[in-house]
């Protein structure tokens, strides 16, 4: 039962990031999947699945709001398609950590940058 | 809009391993492609879709996935999404990007301590309790 209720919070928490912020839900969900044991390529693949759904019905009160441009978004879903399978082929025949090191910085440039 | 095919195809490889390809597209979409804020975020939800079935079909295949642990969590994300995004709706734009900037930095900071600084105990155990 305690677990039942940690998983819904975390269910929450991880839908609030998704809607909010349009990304980074897998955050909650990741370090929820790990906790629990489960090892850090099943808990990837896992949480792409778990972001899944939430990710289908933000996407759809976005459109419904009026946010997404059409042209644009199919450019930007056709080549997310290609880099999806690209991604999925890579996840265990790469070294992930320098790819991580990589983003980790995109991000923090990135963060820096938009606060100003 | 070759830009946004090609921004697309690096958020699918990094999205596709599930290292969070999201969080990175939505700046180089309002950065360099000058979307609002509100704009990337919903752009970016959409192109999640496309990239997780892609990504998703392979980790089935490759047995990666453990549904029925993990359905309690769908169900309530969702309602969290539709919470999420009256908030997100009702902010002004430039509000927005600054709080995602605030919060783009935490996440950063997050990896680089599970990454770099946290005892690896966790990944080590390796045992699918769940």
């Amino acid at each position: 039962m305690k677990k039942g209720i940690k998983k819904a919070a975390a269910g929450i928490l991880s839908g609030l990031i998704a809607g909010f912020f349009g990304s980074g839900g897998g955050i909650a969900v990741v370090e929820g999947l790990e906790q629990a044991g489960l090892e850090e390529r099943r808990a990837h693949a896992t949480s792409l699945a778990v972001i899944f759904p939430i990710c289908a019905v933000s996407a759809a009160l976005y459109v419904g709001g009026g946010f997404v441009p059409l042209t644009e978004t199919l450019y930007l879903c056709g080549g997310a398609a290609i880099g999806g399978l690209l991604g999925a082929f890579l996840l265990g025949r790469i070294k992930t950590r320098l790819l991580n090191g990589i983003f980790t910085l995109l991000m923090l440039t990135a963060g820096i940058r938009l606060l100003f | 809009m070759t830009g946004y095919a090609l921004l697309g195809i690096m958020f699918g490889i990094v999205g596709g391993m599930g290292l969070g390809g999201g969080i990175v597209l939505i700046p180089c979409l309002t950065l360099f492609m000058a979307a609002t804020q509100h704009e990337a975020q919903g752009m970016t939800l959409f192109a999640y879709i496309p990239m997780a079935v892609f990504a998703l079909v392979s980790h089935f295949r490759q047995k990666n996935v453990r549904l029925k642990p993990v359905l309690i969590i769908m169900v309530f994300g969702c309602i969290g999404a539709a919470a999420g995004y009256y908030l997100a709706s009702v902010i002004d734009a430039p509000v927005l990007r600054r709080v995602f900037a605030v919060f783009l930095i935490a996440a950063a900071l997050l990896r680089v301590w599970r990454q770099e600084l946290r005892p690896r105990q966790i990944k080590n155990k390796s045992r699918d309790k769940l």
